[in-house]
């Protein structure tokens, strides 16, 4: 079980080395591996990269780290059981280990009912029909050079299919668990929902402390006509991980997205999500929460992309920054024309929990059409209100625990809108327990 | 750790688990014929479902979810199969006369 080194670099050797796949996807890991070796990293002096400096990472990595595959938990070591966190009750859990689905479960009962679950790679030999028309057509594999490394050298990876009126009442999960050092991984998840489908799913990121590693993820959401979707991502990498993600999602008419986004980990961490709200009636909200300590660097970027008419989208993202840590929120919402009477807002909040923490809050409106109903945004950077810290101290609440109530106070805002009481739950032991760890101790 | 006695040898059949409790909280008794009794947490770890309503592989020591499936191996207390991760309670069984006594940490 333990990861084994195969290959190192992305060359063509490395890419020849891959496991074996279907036609579909050697072309589409060969048209990528072309566009990742054409594009450059991206650069600072673009407005998209311009917060986070990606010249210097280091790309000398295995670009395949096997992670075994589990007939029984028998083999499972104890960490990446527990790195799942507190599972209720599941119609589907996978766990991936480094490149590879290391074991799958599905709910007898959702299978009847058509539901697809599980490994990716097993679902593009099994289900091609499902997959193909979808894979890397939200994002493409030539996006970016991080995208296109996605695309060439991804092997795992999580695909759910829920058919027309199915719906799914239990949440269905993915843990993705890296623990090969030196190594990149590719978790993508491809989640295609049909007219009037409804489900949950929680991607879970997770990674012990590594000298270097590169977790380059890709979410693709499909969501048809009058479908309900309630995405979770929550990343908790160890120290050395740079985690680079990507999600978009296309809302069909009248369907609707509920997107949580967590990162409380990985030494640099950047997730990009969007929503695109295709057709006319779309709705979608967007939380986020981020924690950042040591010398953190956590990069949001998020579009609201309103398409037809009458959409409407709610970003809500907070963020505590701890020590020498740097947060960046680039946000925009864009109205596009003949979107007509959409109605759209972000808020993004940040409280700095120290001097030298920093955060910068960007968020940008383009309004192409004369007539939205509401359009606005609204963003702080700030450090502990002295006025309520002094309100708390007076009444003999030692300054340690008033700071932390304020922080929990400032998290109830987004945190009393997941709707998950499992998720929430996590999220707030992880928020305590960054809260109750020692400011010094921290070294990210 | 105290020795108490949970149920006669001949209120579980081989083969099968019986549900009994102790100052209210409940163990799952299976008999695993020649190999013995085993008791654990009546309650599955992934979810508040009965352990002592699945079904009992007496070759592999497992016991099964009857709710989702996942098998705990009757020794350790570990998951086998997802969807459960976390282990179930295991407690030293031992059997008197006609007595099935399990050890249970005081208080």
């Amino acid at each position: 079980m333990t990861a084994a080194t195969t290959t190192t670099g992305f060359e063509e050797r490395a890419l020849a080395a891959l496991p074996a796949t279907t036609p579909f996807v050697r072309g589409l890991r060969e048209r990528a591996f072309r566009e990742f070796r054409a594009l450059p990293i991206p650069s600072q002096e673009t407005e998209e990269w311009r917060y986070t400096d990606l010249e210097e990472l280091d790309l000398g990595l295995r670009p395949f780290a096997e992670g075994g595959r589990a007939e029984t938990l028998d083999g499972v070591p104890e960490d990446i059981l527990a790195a799942a966190g507190k599972v209720g009750e599941r119609a589907g859990l996978q766990i991936q280990r480094n490149s590879e689905v290391l074991i799958t479960h599905a709910d007898p009962a959702i299978a009847e009912r058509g539901v697809w679950f599980g490994d990716l790679d097993r679902a593009i030999a099994e289900r091609p029909d499902l997959v193909e028309s979808h894979l890397h057509t939200l994002v493409p594999t030539g996006r970016s050079k991080f995208t296109a490394l996605h695309g060439a050298f991804r092997t795992g990876g999580t695909f759910l299919h829920v058919p027309k009126d199915v719906q799914v009442e239990l949440p269905l999960q993915t843990l993705t668990w890296v623990d090969a050092d030196r190594a990149a991984v590719f978790p993508h998840t491809l989640i295609v929902a049909e007219a009037g489908a409804e489900l949950t799913f929680i991607d879970r990121h997770v990674s012990p402390g590594l000298s270097h590693a590169l977790s380059d993820a890709v979410v693709e959401i499909v969501i048809g006509p009058n479908a309900r979707v309630r995405y979770v991502a929550l990343q908790d990498h160890g120290s050395g991980v740079t985690h680079l993600s990507v999600t978009r999602a296309r809302i069909g008419r009248d369907a609707q997205l509920k997107s949580v986004g967590v990162a409380f980990g990985a030494s640099l961490a950047r997730a990009e999500v969007e929503a695109v709200l295709a057709e006319d009636g779309g709705a979608s909200e967007l939380l986020g929460v981020y924690f950042g300590d040591g010398d953190q660097h956590i990069d949001h970027r998020s579009i609201q992309d309103h398409v037809g008419s009458r959409t409407s989208s709610d970003l809500l993202y907070k963020g505590a920054m701890r020590d020498r840590s740097n947060a960046i929120y680039t946000g925009t919402v864009i109205i596009e024309p003949g979107a007509h009477r959409c109605d759209a807002y972000q808020t993004n909040r940040n409280i700095l929990l120290s001097e030298t923490a920093r955060a910068h809050s960007v968020p940008n409106l383009e309004i192409l059409t004369n007539d939205p109903t509401r359009c606005g945004h609204a963003a702080s950077v700030g450090p502990v209100s002295e006025d309520e810290l002094f309100y708390l101290m007076s009444r003999g609440i030692p300054e340690p625990e008033a700071e932390r109530l304020i922080v929990r106070g400032f998290f109830a805002e987004v945190l009393d809108r997941i709707d998950l009481p499992e998720v929430r739950e996590g999220i707030e032991a992880a928020i305590e327990a960054e809260l109750a760890r020692d400011a010094t101790a921290a070294d990210r | 750790m105290t020795l108490v006695r949970i149920c006669s040898v001949g209120d579980v059949p081989v083969g099968e688990a019986r549900r009994f409790e102790i100052d209210h909280r409940p163990f799952a008794v299976v008999n695993l014929g020649e190999e013995g009794f085993r008791a654990i947490d009546a309650i599955c770890s992934h979810a508040h479902y009965f352990l002592d309503e699945g079904e009992v592989e007496v070759d592999l020591e497992t016991i099964e979810c009857p709710k989702h499936g996942s098998t705990f191996d009757l020794n350790s207390g570990r998951p086998r199969t997802l969807p459960a991760t976390r282990p179930v309670e295991v407690f030293p069984v031992k059997v008197e006369n006609d007595d099935v006594l399990i050890e249970v940490t005081d208080g």
